[in-house]
């Protein structure tokens, strides 16, 4: 009995400690807030223009995940080719790496001096990196993987005989892919689409490597916050409070999926 | 890719599919006059749904040749392939698989909307072939709310609503309960009798194809077994599996005399032996019915007489089938009430009977 008693008392204090972990950072935050001067601070000069850039910026790169991401994730699920699992493998590197290095490999990819940024400052005239647009890059390049995985998940899931009918409906496979393949993995579309855009509103790592820290311009939300902490604390939690509610959002609109 | 198209004068259907897949060597000559059903019999793992992906273009030729209403589909020595999409086939499967995001109307639609024809026109199309299957009142509808029985017409209707020259069914009343699977024949036999093009139906189940077709198929690993009407396949099977299928027992044996026939060294006699050389290879069939059991040696016993031992014993509501292990294999169709009387169990030995007059000889 007493045995008993301990050896669960060695699985219920270590889960505990587990969830004060995970707890009591987010009520700290919710506890150290001015509430009744948020909304001041909110309308603070830097807190703003970082809002809107994150949403354009967020809102591009989900655009450009659903356009380029979709067809990679409907040939990943479907090709039966040998370097498929390889390709696979590859698309998940952005996941593990270190968001730091990421910004750093765009650097030398489209930098003033890099591989492609080169080519294009001599041909055109642009220059990438520390613009919005390099933010929509870095976001793009941190967040594709979730999508992909996400999506392609979804159609594997997908019954393939359903291809070869509607080929024999004479469907060509674009319309196949468009009317049939993408509207029946719906569901996971939208899970995707809400795991990238919630990785890319919290990238830091890449951004700042790659796009900088100019406010009104190439300044998130978090980057926000972070330089925000050593000027206004109390605007950096309000800006911290919005992104935690913008998070339990999609967390909700995922329980379907998820949360059982 | 094939780009060549080539004209024929086959006005139905024309095949001669030949490939390998894993381990199955596909072998089969098959052809159909317009209107005609055909239907494809074969054990699991047979090549019937292998055969029917061919024609419909999912899986390519190896050797041979398809060629469908005047034109060439598939030919590998002359570089000849169309794609599903370019084929003018429709296919039905087991289990529908109907577009679960499209209305009843839209998913019959769906195949005159990917040929080119505008909306309305696709609607209206799909409306028609809706209500020849009797499902004019469900056109707004999901295929989820549909029961199984609807969802497989609604099946037949897209299949038929691109009026394809080849109508390809795989096991369509496979997955629905027995009621529904009753009158779902029903509905499908009428709508097939109105269909101008060529039909194949691949099952398993011989009533599917004895009510269905007009011509029978067998194939078994991947080889043509038999084939003939209904009528002609019932009077003389020619292998266990079609015998099995068609509800006979099933022999090989020798020609010995004018009325006996040697089955593995035990003499079957019967009347009407068609005229041959003795010693030549005959087929032998005994309805399960015509088999009479005892629990001991009749009297005055008939001609055909043999000691059995009971190996199982089948219920099929008022009749039981009883398999009986003597010289060969046997199977007996009793009622239940024999059963009773004659107190019937795994591993009795008892005599079975059967009438000279009951066992068909014909040419192997």
């Amino acid at each position: 009995m007493r045995s008993v008693r301990w050896a669960r008392a060695g699985l219920v204090i270590p889960a505990w400690v587990a969830i004060a972990v995970l707890l009591v950072p987010l009520l700290a935050l919710l506890l150290k807030a001015d509430w009744a001067g948020i909304p001041a601070h909110l309308a603070n000069p830097t807190v703003v223009p970082a809002l809107r850039l994150s949403l354009l910026t967020t809102s591009s790169t989900l655009v450009i995940c659903a356009l380029i991401g979709t067809p990679l994730a409907w040939l990943l699920a479907r090709s039966t080719h040998r370097a498929t699992p390889w390709l696979r493998a590859l698309v998940t590197v952005p996941l593990v790496l270190p968001p730091v290095v990421g910004g750093v490999a765009l650097l030398m990819a489209y930098g003033r001096e890099g591989v492609v940024g080169r080519t294009l400052l001599e041909v055109a005239g642009w220059s990438i990196p520390f613009t919005p647009v390099a933010v929509v890059f870095a976001e793009v390049f941190v967040a594709l993987p979730f999508y992909v995985l996400a999506v392609e998940g979804a159609m594997q899931g997908l019954d393939p005989r359903y291809d070869g009918l509607a080929a024999t409906l004479g469907a060509s496979p674009w319309r196949t892919f468009r009317t049939v393949v993408v509207p029946m993995v719906a569901p996971g579309i939208a899970s995707g689409a809400a795991l990238a855009w919630a990785r890319a509103l919290g990238e830091f790592g890449a951004t700042i490597t790659f796009a900088g820290n100019f406010p009104g311009r190439t300044q998130t939300a978090p980057l926000a916050v972070y330089v925000a902490l050593e000027s206004d604390p109390q605007a950096a939690i309000a800006l911290s409070l919005v992104m935690l509610l913008i998070s339990v959002v999609i967390l909700g609109a995922l329980r379907g999926r998820w949360l059982r | 890719m094939a780009a060549l198209s080539l004209q024929t004068h086959v006005a139905g259907l024309q095949a001669d599919v030949r490939l390998a897949r894993g381990t199955l060597q596909l072998g089969v000559e098959l052809s159909a006059h317009p209107g005609q059903i055909v239907a494809v019999l074969g054990p699991n793992g047979s090549g019937k749904t292998t055969l029917l992906h061919t024609l419909a273009g999912l899986i390519r030729l190896q050797h041979g040749q398809i060629a469908v209403a005047g034109s060439v589909w598939d030919s590998p020595a002359d570089n000849v392939w169309m794609s599903p999409e370019q084929r003018r086939t429709g296919l039905v499967v087991a289990d529908h698989l109907l577009f679960p995001h499209l209305s009843v109307i839209d998913n019959v639609g769906f195949g005159p909307r990917s040929r080119g024809v505008p909306k309305a026109e696709a609607r209206a199309r799909a409306g028609v072939e809706l209500d020849a299957v009797g499902l004019g009142e469900h056109l707004e509808a999901r295929p989820g709310e549909l029961s199984s029985g609807q969802a497989q017409r609604v099946a037949l209707a897209r299949a038929l609503a691109t009026a394809p020259s080849l109508l390809l069914l795989d096991e369509p009343l496979s997955a629905l309960d027995p009621t529904t699977r009753a009158q779902t024949r029903a509905d499908l036999g009428i709508r097939l009798r109105a269909f101008s093009g060529v039909t194949i139906l691949v099952t398993h189940d011989p009533l599917d194809a004895l009510s269905l077709a007009d011509r029978l198929v067998f194939i078994e690993a991947g080889e043509l077994v038999q084939e003939g009407t209904p009528q002609e396949v019932i009077a003389r099977p020619r292998d266990a599996y079609v015998a099995q299928v068609v509800g006979l027992n099933f022999l090989r044996g020798q020609r010995v005399g004018d009325q006996q026939v040697d089955v593995g060294g035990t003499i079957v006699v019967a009347p009407d032996i068609p005229a041959g050389g003795l010693g030549g290879p005959v087929c032998v069939t005994i309805p399960p019915s015509a088999v009479a059991l005892y629990r001991t040696r009749p009297d005055g016993s008939p001609r055909n007489t043999w000691p059995v031992t009971v190996k199982d014993i089948q219920r099929l509501g008022p009749t039981a089938r009883v398999i009986l292990d003597g010289p060969f294999i046997l199977a007996a169709e009793v009622t239940a009430g024999a059963v009773a009387d004659l107190r019937v169990g795994v591993g009795q030995e008892l005599w079975a009977t059967v009438k000279a007059t009951e066992v068909s000889v014909y040419p192997a």
